[in-house]
């Protein structure tokens, strides 16, 4: 009678077979009610259920990342160019073989925080600041790459082995090579999908032309386009823009031609150069200057008190609701809530006296972040487009005449400055304060 | 029925013992259930500590264990008819009872001091190696000084989870803590530190042999507390001097990497 009983526990909770059971993945809701107001348009529940289904054929569930229906269909993900090998170690529930091998690596290791949508909004986000990434936007801040462009797969291993310090991210180091290139895998299969789901609702509410397929297969072929990457000669074709899937795996895979070529240093930037010193001064003058203006931000003492504008939103659908009363915001956001998303914060500059650099403290990683800004907060770049040549700073001037770029060899004193700063003590600062001219006074008291 | 509850109870200590001796043997069936591999150099002394306390707390638990069953059996219920006798107590009963426990938790106290001492409190005159260790919600952030053997230099070598030393020297491990308890353990050298946040804990400790140890946290600190681990590299001092020149390299890279390597994409 024990044993029935003990039987009857196990089989209630659910040892089916691997497609019965599993989490499923989460529909964006906060994107389509976002969307929604952008277009004005609206979305039908059954529309919804054809958008979840096309996005069920072409990547399957968490727990089979690959062709959830299983018959003749060929593997639309390996078309793609994802290596669906890697990707089934990492999904699916987590157990290990005898011989040691491990699985269901993402949800081991990543889901708690990172969702299993890999919205950034699993069951511990809500206690962390800040928020972990939210891949289904295909926005990733520290990479080597120019601007929007994708980071590389150099960046993403980084990220795992180093961890993000300053941040609840640890670092995943000891984890053997092959488990880390397969959660590299996943990320990307998770941020492919949200890119993915986030132009089928804008498709759905522009032109609707996806309604009215046949079969699975003819949704999913069309998403995908069919069309295998020819990367045999080291370069791929850029695929048709219907071909959503193969176009997002296009930008990843294209992610390298956006990486930022580094001038080589100057000497002095070095700091074991004896004239190290100077780098720091000059590096100083830069950071009150008018054409880095880091200190609008970052606050004449560098704590990242020193915002001149209104705060930032951290979410894109939060920005978009100021202006409206504080009831009518209030009412939105508890909407945006209910639909699974967290709660809005200020996207508040970084504190450059702490010493901590999430995105890593190499000099050439700060080098990167001062050249093409962050991907998805207010910090702009300095540095030009290494593929078109046009500068962000470009694009920002305000027309006065009169004011120097920075050049990319100047954004090396600007690094030795910043990486200065942790080791020189508030109270007792190494020359006293810069003055700032009066032309600057306006601007920035009395905010 | 009392015989049966006696004979239960007696299988108490016999198992114990048995548990025990079985264990420590190492190889039978319950082998690498003893102690982890010691490589160090002074872990020895809280090994034989260990060894000692156990003997002691051993006899005195075989000899409560079979006094307990003497009682069960001299005293059943079966075989005793004669009414229950109450008595004052015995005065000099109790006095040994007391003063007995008490000399051998005095003796165990005075044992151990120099252990303690050794292994916590006297620090080695002229310490090899200097290593921060900072604990953090769920690892452990390491900082080497630098060539120039300060602290809070620029050229501080920063890295994490990954921690190397070098084979018989006398290493000194600034432990911190950057948020919560946590707890600086290294099984393989008997090394264990509460990681304090405020505190800057000094632990030392000397390892003799190559390899790769574990780094465990042993204070709970959170939902990651299981999974807070590290590795504790051992290597010869050449190595580790050339393993951690590399570290120091890469962290004042200028240069982007993918000059170097081709990625290898999908």
């Amino acid at each position: 009678m024990f044993v029935a009983l003990t039987g009857a526990v196990m089989v209630a909770s659910g040892c089916g077979d691997a497609n019965s059971g599993g989490p499923p993945f989460v529909a964006n809701l906060v994107d389509v009610r976002f969307q929604q107001r952008e277009t004005g348009g609206e979305i039908t529940p059954e529309q919804e259920q054809e958008i979840a289904n096309i996005l069920m054929a072409t990547f399957g569930t968490p727990d089979n990342p690959d062709n959830p229906f299983p018959g003749e269909s060929e593997s639309f993900l390996a078309r793609a160019g994802f290596d669906v090998a890697k990707l089934k170690i990492s999904a699916g529930a987590v157990h290990s073989t005898e011989d040691g091998r491990n699985f269901g690596l993402y949800r081991k290791h990543c889901v708690h925080c990172h969702g299993i949508t890999g919205d950034g909004a699993g069951p511990t986000a809500a206690f962390l600041n800040p928020y972990p990434r939210d891949y289904r936007h295909g926005r990733f801040k520290f990479k080597s790459t120019y601007g929007p462009a994708k980071p590389t797969h150099a960046d993403l291993k980084r990220v795992l082995m180093e961890g993000a310090p300053g941040t609840s991210m640890p670092s995943f180091r000891l984890l053997p090579d092959n488990e880390l290139e397969s959660l590299i895998e996943y990320v990307k299969y998770l941020s492919v999908r949200g890119e993915t789901e986030a132009r089928l609702i804008y498709a759905y509410l522009t032109d609707g032309e996806f309604g009215g397929m046949e079969s699975l297969d003819e949704l999913a072929e069309t998403v995908t386009g069919g069309l295998p990457l020819t990367i045999d000669d080291g370069v791929a074709e850029d695929p048709d823009y219907e071909n959503t899937v193969a176009s997002l795996m296009y930008s990843w895979y294209s992610a390298k031609e956006s990486l930022i070529k580094p001038v080589e240093a100057p000497a002095i930037a070095d700091v074991e150069n004896e004239n190290h010193q100077q780098s720091i001064d000059l590096g100083r003058e830069l950071f009150y200057g008018k054409a880095a203006n880091c200190f609008s931000c970052h606050g004449d003492s560098a704590q990242g008190d020193g915002q001149a504008s209104d705060y930032n939103f951290r979410f894109q659908w939060r920005k978009s609701l100021t202006g409206l009363r504080e009831a009518e915001v209030d009412k939105l956001v508890a909407e945006y809530r209910h639909d699974g998303a967290l709660k809005p914060r200020h996207a508040i500059p970084r504190n450059l006296r702490q010493g901590i650099f999430r995105g890593g403290r190499r000099p050439i990683d700060i080098y990167y972040r001062i050249y093409s800004g962050i991907n998805g907060t207010p910090m702009p770049g300095l540095g030009a487009d290494p593929q078109s040549g046009a500068s962000a700073a470009d694009a920002s001037a305000e027309g006065e005449g009169g004011v120097k770029k920075v050049t990319p060899e100047e954004i090396w004193h600007l690094v030795s400055y910043v990486k200065s700063l942790h080791l020189e003590p508030l109270s007792k600062p190494a020359r006293p304060p810069v003055e700032l001219g009066e032309s600057d006074v306006e601007s920035n008291l009395g905010r | 029925m009392g015989k049966f509850w006696a004979i239960l109870f007696l299988l108490v200590p016999i198992l114990g013992v048995g548990l025990f001796v079985v264990a420590a043997d190492g190889t039978g069936w319950l082998m690498r259930h003893w102690f982890p591999e010691d490589v160090s150099e002074y872990g020895h002394r809280i090994d034989e500590l260990f060894m000692v306390i156990l003997w002691l707390t051993g006899a005195v638990f075989v000899a409560t264990e079979l006094c307990l069953v003497w009682f069960m059996l001299r005293y059943d219920r079966a075989k005793n008819t004669e009414p229950v006798k109450f008595t004052h107590g015995s005065h000099t009963l109790e006095v040994v009872w007391t003063v007995l426990p008490a000399a051998t938790l005095l003796f165990i106290a005075i044992y151990q001091m120099n252990v303690w001492a050794d292994t916590k409190v006297r620090e080695p005159m002229v310490p090899g190696l200097t290593v921060e260790v900072t604990g953090r919600q769920f690892e452990w952030r390491l900082r080497y000084p630098g060539e120039d053997g300060k602290f809070d230099t620029p050229d501080d070598i920063y890295h994490v989870n990954d921690l190397h030393i070098p084979v018989g020297e006398d290493i000194l491990v600034k432990l911190k803590s950057q948020d919560v308890l946590h707890s600086f353990f290294l099984p393989n050298l008997r090394v264990k530190q509460d990681a304090v946040p405020g505190m800057e804990i000094p632990v030392w400790f000397k390892a003799k042999k190559n390899g790769a140890y574990d780094i465990v946290c042993a204070e709970l600190c959170g939902w990651g507390h299981y999974k807070m681990r590290g590795r504790l590299t051992v290597q010869s001092k050449p190595d580790f001097e050339k393993w951690l020149k590399e570290l120091r390299v890469e962290g004042q890279r200028t240069q982007s990497e993918a000059t170097e390597d081709s990625e290898t994409e999908e």
